[in-house]
């Protein structure tokens, strides 16, 4: 194993820009795996936020009366399944978007209490009574609109399927990319040492002894990028936190699990270990009959 | 120790290099096998360590019938014939020693032991205070020296040179036959190939006289 190992280094040494060739490959192959699974993380996480919040919004016209806002609250409080009813009056929206914005006054300036709608927030004790709640508040003159968290969550869902796709595809086209780059840059080195390789066979080495540096390095390259991927994808989350946080501003997204994370690296290791074991695999299949 | 019975070798391309081809070589012995290039010298080495198998006849080597190894116990039977080979076939990028240490190493020694007694087999074969020059800073007669200290260094029962005083001066020439006559002495059965049948008679009185892949008398 410890031949195996100094052979392994002296050919990385070797032969540096394949090294960093199918590096970088590795490289951007497990960023964007990374990226990938840290979004399809985020998207479950902002499903589960609206899932466990039962709540139907109805936007009220301006004209709408205190009277009229009154009896509408009073009506909703009755209803089976109902939680609980706020009022969300034009300055209170006001006060929510000013909060949620403090960090840019050009919106805060263009934003005044006039164009925000009021609205009425209820909560249902059980989700499956959203929809008798929603389709009572629209029946209501006073109602604009009614949003509720079911249209919301429909919504992510497709989303989500979308970008599950698209990743999917992406993820694998890039595994079968970096499979090819250590194939061709493995079957290069043998190659390259045909003699040296003869030569181990006819002093007595086995197959195991002359194939063993070549799967190491394959392994290497799996490793290394792997490593250096998810370091990649963490600095870019790292570096894109307040913006994430500005953005979701009431749904914890952040920080990522310390858990997530080294879960997260450890597969990507295993899986980088794997890409490189058997491109390198195939490599000396072919050409080290 | 060694015995080929009817030993014929042809090639894909229709060329028979050994034809008939039976010879018994005694523990301890040493043989020459001697004629001119294409006579079939370097195919009974080829033979020897299964670098081909033969068409028809049998091969045994120390009880072994060689041409009935599968491929996994080919390593054994190469550990235990040392070979010189005619092209030298030493590692350009690793010094005297570690080409010596190769074969330890390949066996699971450690390193730095495979070193310690690659540096003292080069010393026996005249090759002290060399261990660390490389192959391109040493003579033809001293990489044949690294190649012999190579194939002694797993203490073989069989010891296979092929051509090893080939492009070497008469002095050098001589001085390796006394090498591979003292390798013989301490109880290894010593194959000796050469063109030169003058040399040879100089060492020994067994020879074997190939012509064209045939066995001659």
């Amino acid at each position: 194993m410890n031949r195996s190992l100094r052979t392994a280094g002296k050919y990385l040494r070797r032969s540096p820009y394949q090294a960093v060739a199918a590096g970088v490959v590795l490289t951007i192959t497990f960023f964007l795996i990374s990226v990938f699974l840290l979004v399809t993380a985020g998207s479950a996480k902002i499903i589960r936020f609206f899932e466990t919040r039962p709540q139907v919004t109805a936007f009220l016209k301006d004209e709408t009366k205190e009277e009229e806002i009154s009896q509408l609250k009073n009506q909703m409080g009755n209803l089976p399944g109902v939680k609980s009813v706020n009022f969300i009056s034009k300055q209170d929206a006001l006060n929510i978007y000013r909060r949620q914005n403090q960090n840019d006054p050009l919106l805060l300036e263009m934003v005044t209490a006039d164009i925000l709608p009021a609205s009425l927030e209820v909560t249902a004790a059980d989700p499956l009574a959203l929809t008798r709640i929603a389709s009572v508040l629209k029946q209501n003159p006073a109602v604009e609109d009614v949003v509720h968290q079911q249209d919301v969550i429909d919504r992510l869902l497709g989303w989500t399927r979308s970008i599950r796709v698209a990743g999917s595809s992406l993820v694998a086209l890039l595994l079968i990319s970096s499979m090819t780059t250590v194939f061709v840059i493995v079957s290069m080195k043998i190659t390259g040492r045909r003699g040296e390789i003869e030569i181990m066979r006819l002093l007595g080495a086995s197959r195991g002894q002359v194939v063993a540096p070549f799967l190491l390095e394959g392994i290497f390259y799996g490793v290394i990028g792997s490593l250096l991927g998810w370091g990649a994808a963490y600095t870019a989350l790292l570096y894109s936190t307040p913006l994430i946080l500005k953005f979701f501003v009431s749904i914890p997204l952040l920080p990522v699990p310390f858990v997530f994370m080294s879960a997260l690296l450890g597969g990507e290791i295993l899986l980088g270990s794997l890409v490189g074991l058997i491109s390198s695999l195939f490599a000396s299949r072919r050409f080290l009959k | 120790m060694i015995r080929f019975d009817q030993v014929t070798k042809t090639f894909p391309s229709g060329t028979t290099a050994v034809e008939n081809l039976s010879f018994t070589v005694a523990p301890g012995e040493f043989m020459g096998i001697t004629g001119p290039s294409g006579a079939g010298k370097t195919t009974v080495l080829k033979l020897l360590i299964q670098e081909t198998p033969p068409t028809s006849g049998t091969i045994t080597v120390a009880e072994i019938e060689v041409g009935k190894l599968k491929p996994k116990d080919l390593p054994e039977l190469r550990r235990a014939v040392g070979a010189v080979f005619q092209d030298f076939k030493i590692l350009e990028d690793q010094t005297a020693a570690e080409n010596v240490a190769l074969v330890n190493e390949i066996l699971g020694t450690s390193l730095n032991e495979s070193l310690s007694s690659a540096s003292k087999l080069l010393a026996e074969v005249g090759l002290g205070g060399k261990e660390n020059l490389f192959p391109r800073q040493l003579s033809g007669g001293e990489l044949q020296r690294v190649a012999i200290a190579r194939a002694l260094a797993v203490k073989p029962k069989v010891l296979f040179a092929d051509e090893p005083t080939g492009n070497l001066d008469a002095d050098t020439a001589a001085a390796i036959m006394k090498l591979l006559i003292d390798i013989n002495s301490a109880g290894t059965t010593v194959l000796v190939a050469s063109h030169d049948e003058q040399l040879l008679k100089h060492f020994t009185d067994k020879i074997l006289r190939l012509k064209k892949g045939k066995m001659i008398t």
